[in-house]
C-alpha cells in the first residue's frame, strides 16, 4: 500500500466564542491515499465541514484555533503552521475543494470562464489566451455541452448541475493530488446527483487523485466511496471499508444511520429515526457522547469511549460493546 | 441594452413635464409677486400695475401656464425679472459652475468613501476601523453648511493669519480677482484652489455616508460563499478583496448615486451661498424669494432633468456592474 | 486612462463656468456698443498717460452681500448699492453734496434757481464724455428727466417728482449744455438730482419706457461717463470696472485705482474672512458683532457713520388693541430701547424717537429724551386707558374682555429684527402685554402689510431708508391712507397740515420750527415704536487709503481711493 497523501492526526479545532469554547473537531484522525475516495459521514453539526476547512486553513483564526498537538500532513509536509504564501500555493493547485452550493459558491459578476482561467493563470502561469482555451477544454471534460459559448456565460445562466460541473472543472484545473468535496450533491436533484457522482468517480479514475468526500447521505457513500469515516459530536466513531460499514456496522450510531435509510425492499414500512438531536459543541456530554440517543446504552457508557481498533485494516469503533 | 436606455429615456419625459407643471402652479400660486419687492416710497398703485403688466403678470394663471409650456418646448424659457436677461442665458452662465462643483464632490466622495469603507471592512474590529467609524460618524452628522463655515475659518482665516501655514485657501468665489491675467497653468491652479473648500464641504458628508454603506456591504459580501471559493483557489487576499468582493459590494452603492444626486443639489444651495459660488442653487434660491417665476421654473426644470438623468445613469451602471440585471 | 482623466479635468477647469470674468454678453445691443467703448478707451489711454505719481495703480476689491440688481440703469433701479454705483462709480449725477449736505457741482458746473423757485437752469460741463466717446450734453439730461417722470417707466422713487412738472413739459433744452427744469416750489428740491444719474440718450433714447427694465444696458453693458468704465459683470459673482483716463481733469482726472472689482458674497462670515485674509479691501456693512474683530486686527480699520435708515415696529392702529395712542405710548415706554441698542448693535447706533435722523439739520436734540423707559408709568398709562388684568393671567384686558395680545411680525433671515421682536416680547410681559413674535417670509410679509385692503398684521418690525429730503407723507398723511406704505393707518389732521407745509417750505429756518412741531406730534401719536438708527459700518483694509465714508454714501469718493504703493 502506498503512503497516504493526506494524514490527519488528532485534529482538534476549537472555536472560542462568547458562549464558551466550541470543540467542533475534538481529536479526529484519518488517512487518504491517492486513487481512493474516503467518505466522511455524519449528521450536521458533527464537525465534518470544519474538518475539511481545517485542512485547507480556510477557518478565520480567531475565533477558530487549531489546537496544539494536531497534525495535518500532506505529502509529508505539515500544513498546520505553514507559511501563508506556501499554503496559498497549495490551494487550488495541489489541494482543491468544491462546495455544497454551486450558485453561491461562484462569483455572480464574472463569467465562468473567467473564474476557471483565474486559477490557471495563478498556479500554472498561463496567459489569457492559453487559459481561456484550457478552460474550454476543462468544461468539455466535465461534460458541459457547447463549451465555447458557455465559457463566457455567467453562473446565473447555468443550471445547478452545470454549475457544479464548473466548480469541478475549476477544482481540477491544476491536477490536484487531493480533492475535497463538501456535500457536492446535496443541493442538486437526484438525477443530477447521479451524474455528478459518476463524473467524480470517472475523473478520479483518470487523474488518480485522492478524494475526500464529505456527506450526510449514505446513499452517496455507497456509490462512490472506498472507505468511510463516521463522525459524531466532533469525534470519529467508526472507520472501515464501505463494505464493512454497510455489512457489519459496529457502532450504534452507524447502525442507526443505516436503519434510517429507506429500503426499496420494504415499501410502505415506517422509517426509523435516531431519537434526539446532536448535542451542542460547547457542551459535549461527559462519557459517551452518543449515550442519550443510543438504543443500546448501558453501564459502560458513563466513561468516555476510546476508538478501539478492530479486525481489518483501518477498522475501528468507539463503543465498548463493539469490542471483540 | 440600448433599448433599455431608450425606454427609460422615453419614460422620463412625462415625468419631467409633470414636475415642471407642479412647480409652475406652486410658484405662481404662492402669495406675493415680484413687484412687491420693487416697491418704493411714493409708488402708487398705477405704477405697481404698470410693473405687473410689464412682467406679463396681469394675465390669469392658466393662460400664463399654456404660454410658458409652449415657449419652453421651443427652448424659450422666458425673461428673468431680476436679472433682466433671457432665462436661458442666466442658466447657461451658472449651471456649469454647479455641475463642476457637484461632479468633483461626487467623484471625490465616492472614490474616498469606497476606499475607506473597503479598508474598514477588511480591517474589521481593528483600532483603525473603530477610529474611522467615529470620525466618519462625526462628519456624517455635521450639516454641510456648518462644516463649510468651519473649513473657512480654519483653512482660510486661521491657516493664514494665526497658524502661518504655507498653504491656505480662498474663502469664496470661483476664481481670483486677477484670474484673467494669469498664465494657463496659473489659471488652473487658481481654479483648483478655489474648488478645494467648497468641494470638501460638500463631499465630506457624502463620503462618510458612502463609507458606512460600503463597509456594511463589504462585510456582507465577504461572508458569501464565493469569497470562500476564491480563498480555496489560493488567490491572494488582495485579489479576493478587490476583484471578487469589491465588485459585488459596489452594487448597492450604485443605488446611492441615484439617491445622493438630489441631496447633492440641495446641499449646493448652502455651499454656494457660503462660498459665493455663482451657481444654479443660489440663483434658484434667490429667484424663489424674488418671485422671479421664469427663473424658478426653468431652474427647477433643469434640476429635475438632472436628477432623472442621474437615476438613469445609476440604472445603466447597475447593468454594467451586475450581469444578472443585463440579461433580464 | 489616467492621462485621459487628468486632461478632462484640466479642460473642464480651464474652460467651463463664467467665473473667469471674460464674459461678454451676446445681446445685439451690447455687441454693437462695446467696440466703440474699447476704441475710445484705447485712444483716451494714449492721449492721457498715467501721471508720475506712485498713488496711481492697483486693484481694489469691495465685497458685499447684495447683487446690483438693475445695475447702472438709473431709471429703474431701486436698491441703495446700485444707486451708489450710478452716482459715484460708473455714471454721473448733476450735483453732489459736501460734508455739510450743501449741494456742489458735479456734472452741472453751475445752476440758477428762478426767484419764484419754479425753475432750475443747469449749466453742464463741456468736458464730460460717455465712455464710447460721445459728448454728454443737455439732451441726455432731458431724456433722463422725461424717462423717470414717465409712469410707464415705473421709476421706483416716483415720489421724488411729486412737485415737479413731469414729462416733456417739465424740461427745456436751452442749448447743448443748458437745460431748464420746471417745478412747483417745495423743500429740498435739489435732492433728487443728487441721486439721479444721467443716462445716455444716444444709446437708450429709442427704447420704449416700459421695456427699460428688461434692457441689457443696466447689467450687461452699461456705458457711463463717470470715473470708472464698465468692464464685465458675471451674475451673482462680480462687477469689474477700470479707470476712465478721459475723466475731466477739472474733476481730478482719472481715478488713482486702475481697477475696481465689486464682489457679491452672500454670507457674512465669509465676507469677514475675506477681509481678514486680505482678499477683499472693503467689507460693506458688517454685522455689529463682527465689528470688534475688524477693530482688533491691525490690517483693518472700522469706518463708522450714522446711517439714513431706522428700524421700528409699525403698529396697525386699525386693530382694536392698538387703536389708542396711549396704548402705543405705553408699549414704547415699556421697552428699554437704550439697552437694546447696546445689546444688539454693540453700541453702534442711536435710539430713534421719530423718523428724523440724528445727524439731520431738522433733528430736535431736546426731544430725544422725551420718551424714556419707564415701566411704572407705562402700567399707569395702560390702566388709565382702560386695560387691566381682570382675570389674573398676567395679561391685561379691556372692559369688553379683549386681551391686550397681538403678534409682531418680522421677515425671516433678518437676525436683528427677530431679536427686536423677541426682546420686546420679554419686556412687555412685565407690563401685562402679550406681544408674540411671528416670522414671515419676506415677499409674503410685504404682501400682507402693503395690500391696502388686507393689512394683515398687528405689529411689524421694519426698516425705512430716508433721503436727505425727508418726506413722511406716504407714511402718515391721511390722503395716502390707502396707499401701500400707510401701515399704521393713523389719521391726524395736525400732522397732515404740517406734512403739507413742510413739503412746500423752502426756507430752512422756518422749516426747522415746523419739523420740531412735527416731531412732537409724531412722538405723541406713536404710530410706530421707533427703535434705532443703526450706524453704518465698513471694514477697510489699511492699505486702501484716502477712503471717506459718511451719510452721503460708502463709495462717495472712490475716485480718490488709492492703494499704498508698498503693498501692491
Amino acid at each position: 500500500m502506498s503512503a497516504p497523501i493526506l494524514s490527519v492526526r488528532d485534529l482538534r479545532t476549537w472555536f472560542y466564542t462568547d458562549q464558551g469554547v466550541a470543540k467542533a473537531v475534538d481529536g479526529v484522525s484519518f488517512e487518504v491515499r491517492l486513487g481512493e475516495t474516503l467518505g466522511i459521514v455524519g449528521e450536521s453539526g458533527c464537525g465534518k465541514t470544519v474538518t475539511s476547512l481545517s485542512i485547507l486553513g480556510l477557518l478565520p483564526q480567531p475565533p477558530a484555533r487549531i489546537e496544539e498537538g494536531s497534525s495535518i500532513r500532506f505529502g509529508g509536509e505539515e500544513l498546520i503552521g505553514l507559511e501563508a504564501n506556501k499554503m496559498r500555493a497549495l490551494r487550488g493547485n495541489e489541494i482543491s475543494m468544491i462546495f455544497q452550493e454551486p450558485m453561491s459558491s461562484l462569483n455572480p459578476v464574472y463569467s465562468v470562464g473567467n473564474q476557471i482561467a483565474e486559477v490557471l493563470r495563478l498556479h500554472r502561469g498561463m496567459n489569457k489566451k492559453q487559459a481561456r482555451a484550457e478552460a474550454i477544454r476543462l468544461l468539455a471534460e466535465v461534460g458541459i455541452p457547447d463549451p465555447d459559448r458557455r465559457v463566457d456565460e455567467y453562473p446565473h445562466q447555468l443550471s445547478g448541475g452545470m454549475r457544479q460541473r464548473v466548480m469541478i472543472a475549476m477544482a481540477l484545473s491544476c491536477e490536484p493530488k487531493l480533492l475535497i468535496a463538501d456535500e457536492p450533491t446535496t443541493a442538486l436533484d437526484v438525477t443530477i446527483q447521479a451524474q455528478i457522482l459518476e463524473l467524480l468517480a470517472d475523473l478520479r479514475g483518470r487523474h488518480g487523485m485522492a478524494v475526500l468526500l464529505i456527506t450526510h447521505d449514505l446513499g452517496v457513500v455507497a456509490e462512490v466511496c472506498d472507505r468511510v469515516v463516521v463522525m459524531y459530536a466532533g469525534q470519529v466513531v467508526e472507520t472501515g471499508t464501505v463494505y464493512e460499514i454497510f455489512a457489519d456496522p459496529k457502532h450504534p450510531y452507524t447502525r442507526g444511520l443505516l436503519d434510517s435509510l429507506p429500503s426499496i425492499d420494504n415499501p410502505g414500512q415506517r422509517l426509523t429515526s435516531i431519537p434526539g438531536t446532536v448535542p451542542t459543541p460547547t457542551h459535549w456530554p461527559a462519557g459517551c457522547r452518543f449515550q442519550e440517543r443510543c438504543a443500546q446504552a448501558g453501564d459502560g457508557c458513563e466513561v468516555a469511549q476510546d476508538l478501539v481498533a478492530l479486525d481489518g485494516a483501518d477498522r475501528s469503533a468507539r463503543c465498548w460493546r463493539s469490542r471483540p | 441594452m440600448t433599448k433599455y436606455i431608450l425606454w427609460r429615456l422615453a419614460g422620463s419625459v412625462p415625468l419631467v413635464l409633470g414636475i415642471a407643471t407642479i412647480i409652475f402652479f406652486l410658484v405662481n400660486l404662492a402669495p406675493g409677486d415680484p413687484t412687491l419687492l420693487l416697491l418704493s416710497p411714493g409708488m402708487n398703485q398705477e405704477v405697481v400695475e404698470q410693473m405687473r403688466a410689464n412682467f406679463g403678470l396681469d394675465q390669469p394663471v392658466y393662460i400664463r401656464y399654456v404660454k410658458w409650456l409652449g415657449a419652453m418646448l421651443t427652448g424659450d424659457f422666458g425673461y428673468s425679472f431680476s436679472h433682466s436677461r433671457p432665462v436661458l442665458e442666466v442658466i447657461k452662465g451658472v449651471l456649469p459652475n454647479t455641475l463642476i462643483l457637484s461632479a468633483f464632490a461626487l467623484v471625490i466622495a465616492f472614490v474616498t468613501g469606497i476606499v475607506l469603507g473597503t479598508i474598514q471592512a477588511v480591517r474589521q474590529y481593528s483600532l483603525m476601523d473603530s477610529t474611522m467609524s467615529v470620525v466618519l460618524l462625526f462628519f456624517y452628522s455635521m450639516p454641510s453648511f456648518w462644516l463649510a463655515l468651519m473649513l473657512i475659518l480654519s483653512l482660510s482665516l486661521y491657516a493664514r493669519n494665526v497658524w502661518d501655514w504655507p498653504i491656505w485657501f480662498p474663502a469664496s468665489g470661483m476664481t481670483g480677482v486677477d484670474h484673467e491675467f494669469l498664465s494657463f497653468a496659473g489659471r488652473i491652479q487658481d481654479r483648483v484652489m478655489h474648488l478645494v473648500l467648497p468641494t470638501l464641504s460638500l463631499s465630506l458628508v457624502l463620503t462618510a455616508g458612502i463609507a458606512r454603506y460600503m463597509r456594511a456591504s463589504m462585510l456582507e459580501v465577504v461572508r458569501q460563499d464565493f469569497v470562500r471559493t476564491a480563498h480555496a483557489k489560493g488567490l491572494p487576499e488582495r485579489v479576493v478583496v478587490f476583484k471578487h468582493a469589491l465588485r459585488n459590494a459596489l452594487i448597492p452603492i450604485i443605488t446611492l448615486v441615484g439617491l445622493y444626486i438630489p441631496v447633492l443639489f440641495s446641499g449646493t444651495v448652502f455651499i454656494e451661498m457660503i462660498f459665493a459660488w455663482p451657481g444654479m442653487g443660489r440663483t434658484l434660491f434667490d429667484a424663489i424669494f424674488q418671485r422671479d417665476y421664469p427663473v424658478v421654473m426653468a431652474g427647477t426644470f433643469f434640476f429635475a432633468l438632472m436628477v432623472v438623468t442621474a437615476n438613469l445613469v445609476a440604472d445603466v451602471l447597475y447593468a454594467v456592474v451586475d450581469p444578472r440585471i443585463r440579461y433580464e | 486612462m489616467k492621462k485621459l482623466f487628468v486632461s478632462t479635468v484640466v479642460f473642464v477647469l480651464a474652460g467651463c463656468g463664467g467665473g473667469d470674468g471674460a464674459v461678454v454678453s451676446n445681446e445685439p445691443f451690447c455687441q454693437a456698443v462695446l467696440p466703440a467703448v474699447d476704441a475710445f478707451m484705447a485712444r483716451a489711454r494714449a492721449e492721457n498717460p498715467v501721471p508720475d505719481d506712485p498713488r496711481y495703480g492697483g486693484t481694489a476689491v469691495v465685497g458685499s452681500i447684495g447683487e446690483l440688481a438693475d445695475g447702472m440703469n438709473a431709471a429703474v433701479s431701486s436698491d441703495a448699492t446700485s444707486t451708489q454705483h450710478q452716482q459715484f462709480v460708473n455714471l454721473m449725477t448733476l450735483l453732489d453734496y459736501d460734508e455739510n449736505a450743501v449741494p456742489r457741482p458735479y456734472l452741472a458746473e453751475s445752476w440758477d434757481i428762478s426767484d419764484d423757485n419754479t425753475s432750475i437752469t443747469f449749466h453742464l460741463r463741456r468736458d464730460v464724455r460717455w465712455h464710447d466717446g460721445e459728448q454728454t450734453d443737455a439732451h441726455d439730461v432731458a431724456f433722463t428727466y422725461v424717462t423717470v417722470t414717465n409712469p410707464l417707466t415705473a421709476f421706483p422713487n416716483s415720489a421724488f417728482w411729486d412737485h415737479y412738472v413731469k414729462g416733456a413739459e417739465g424740461v427745456e433744452v436751452i442749448d447743448d449744455f443748458t437745460v431748464r427744469i420746471h417745478l412747483r416750489p417745495h423743500a429740498e428740491f435739489l435732492d433728487p438730482f443728487r441721486t439721479l444719474a444721467i443716462l445716455p440718450e444716444h444709446l437708450l433714447g429709442d427704447v420704449p419706457p416700459e421695456q427699460l427694465k428688461q434692457h441689457p444696458y443696466g447689467t450687461q453693458c452699461p456705458v457711463g461717463n463717470g470715473p470708472f468704465v464698465f468692464v464685465s459683470h458675471s451674475a451673482q459673482d462680480r462687477w469689474v470696472f477700470q479707470a476712465n483716463p478721459a475723466f475731466p481733469a477739472g474733476l481730478g482726472g482719472r481715478p488713482y485705482l486702475d481697477r475696481y472689482v465689486y464682489r457679491i458674497i452672500p454670507e457674512q462670515t465669509t465676507l469677514l474672512t475675506e477681509l481678514l485674509t486680505e482678499n477683499i479691501d472693503v467689507y460693506v456693512a458688517p454685522a455689529p458683532d463682527q465689528a470688534q474683530r475688524i477693530v482688533d486686527d491691525p490690517r483693518t480699520t472700522l469706518m463708522r457713520y450714522p446711517y439714513r435708515q431706522y428700524v421700528f415696529v409699525g403698529w396697525n392702529a386699525r386693530r382694536p388693541q392698538l387703536a389708542d395712542p396711549r396704548v402705543r405710548m405705553a408699549i414704547t415706554m415699556g421697552t428699554d430701547r437704550g439697552r437694546i441698542v447696546q445689546a444688539l448693535l454693540q453700541g453702534y447706533g442711536t435710539v430713534a424717537n421719530s423718523g428724523v435722523p440724528p445727524f439731520h439739520w431738522a433733528f430736535d436734540e431736546e426731544l430725544s429724551g422725551s420718551v424714556t423707559y419707564d415701566p411704572t408709568a407705562a402700567r399707569a398709562l395702560l390702566e388709565t386707558a382702560g386695560w387691566s388684568d381682570r382675570d389674573g393671567d398676567g395679561i391685561r384686558e379691556n372692559a369688553d374682555g379683549l386681551p391686550l395680545s397681538f403678534s409682531v411680525k418680522y421677515n425671516n433671515g433678518n437676525q436683528s429684527r427677530q431679536d427686536v421682536a423677541e426682546i420686546m416680547q420679554a419686556q412687555l410681559v412685565d407690563i401685562g402685554i402679550d406681544a408674540r413674535p411671528q416670522v414671515v417670509e419676506w415677499a409674503t410679509l410685504l404682501q400682507q402689510i402693503n395690500t391696502p385692503d388686507l393689512r394683515d398684521f398687528d405689529g411689524v418690525v421694519m426698516g425705512w431708508v430716508v433721503e436727505y429730503k425727508l418726506d413722511d407723507m406716504d407714511l402718515f398723511h391721511s390722503a395716502r391712507i390707502d396707499q401701500p406704505y400707510a401701515w399704521s393707518g393713523t389719521s391726524n389732521p395736525e400732522i397732515d397740515r404740517l406734512l403739507e407745509r413742510l413739503n412746500s417750505t423752502t426756507d430752512r429756518d422756518e422749516a426747522i420750527t415746523l419739523w420740531r412741531e412735527y416731531q412732537q406730534l409724531v412722538i405723541a401719536e406713536q404710530p410706530y415704536t421707533f427703535f434705532y438708527f443703526p450706524d453704518r459700518l465698513d471694514g477697510v483694509n489699511v492699505r486702501l487709503k484716502g477712503v471717506v465714508m459718511d451719510t452721503r454714501g460708502d463709495w462717495l469718493n472712490i475716485r480718490e481711493w488709492y492703494l499704498d504703493p508698498a503693498s501692491r
